[in-house]
C-alpha cells in the first residue's frame, strides 16, 4: 500500500512562479492548448522545485545524480497532476454530454469517444509540460548552463 | 490570496470579477501538485479514475516526455 506524506505548505515561489507562467500564457509566450488554469498552477509549484533543486546542486547540497533523479521525478509529478486535473476538469463532463445526447446502444461510440478524449489529454498534458520546461530555462539559462 | 489576486490583475491583466476564480484554480493546481508530489507512486492518483491502458498510454508518453526533455538539455 502506498504511503502519503503530509501536504507540504505553498511556498512563496511556488505563487512567483505560477504568475509568471500564467503571465507567460496570457502574453502568448506558453500557447494556450486548452488546459485548465490549475496547470498552471502546477506548472509554477514544479518550476519552483526544479529551481530548488538546480540551487542546491550549485551550491554542492546535492550530487549531480541527485539533481537529474529529482528533476525527472518533478517533471512525472507535474506531468501526471496535469493529466488527473485535466481529466477531471475536461474530460469527465464532455463524457457526461456525449452519453446524455446517445442512446445506450451506441455505446462502442461512447467507449471510442471516451478513449479519444483521454487520449488527448495525455498529449496536450505533455505538450504544455514540454513547453513550460523550454520556458523555464529560457527564463533561467544560467541555472542550467 | 489578497496579495496572490492583486498580483494577478496587475502582472497578467485580470479582471477584478475573474480575479478569485483564476486564483482558486491556479492554488488548487499548487496544492494537488504538492499532494501527487507526496505519493510515492504518483500513478497511483489514476487507479479509479481511468483503466489500465490509459496508465500504460501515460507512462510511454513519460518516457517520451523525458527523451525529448534530455535532449534538449
Amino acid at each position: 500500500m502506498e504511503k502519503e506524506r503530509e501536504l507540504e505548505e505553498i511556498r512563496e515561489s511556488d505563487l512567483v512562479n505560477t504568475i509568471a507562467y500564467y503571465k507567460a500564457k496570457k502574453a502568448g509566450l506558453i500557447e494556450d492548448i486548452g488546459l485548465p488554469y490549475i496547470a498552471f498552477g502546477i506548472l509554477g509549484a514544479m518550476a519552483s522545485d526544479i529551481q530548488e533543486n538546480v540551487i542546491s546542486y550549485a551550491r554542492g547540497e546535492i550530487t549531480k545524480n541527485d539533481l537529474e533523479e529529482n528533476i525527472d521525478r518533478t517533471v512525472v509529478t507535474g506531468f501526471t497532476a496535469i493529466v488527473a486535473k485535466a481529466y477531471e476538469v475536461v474530460a469527465k463532463p464532455v463524457l457526461s454530454f456525449i452519453k446524455s445526447k446517445l442512446p445506450p446502444v451506441l455505446s462502442n461510440v461512447v467507449d471510442s469517444a471516451a478513449q479519444f478524449v483521454k487520449e488527448k489529454i495525455i498529449k496536450k498534458g505533455a505538450e504544455l509540460i514540454e513547453k513550460g520546461w523550454n520556458w523555464l530555462k529560457s527564463k533561467v539559462k544560467k541555472l542550467f548552463a | 490570496m489578497k496579495w496572490f489576486m492583486d498580483a494577478l490583475k496587475r502582472h497578467c491583466m485580470v479582471k477584478e470579477e475573474e480575479a478569485e476564480k483564476v486564483a482558486g484554480e491556479l492554488l488548487e493546481g499548487i496544492r494537488y501538485y504538492r499532494k501527487i508530489k507526496g505519493l510515492v507512486n504518483p500513478l497511483e492518483e489514476f487507479k479509479d479514475k481511468i483503466t489500465e491502458e490509459d496508465i500504460k498510454a501515460l507512462k510511454d508518453e513519460t518516457e517520451l516526455l523525458k527523451a525529448r526533455i534530455s535532449e534538449e538539455a
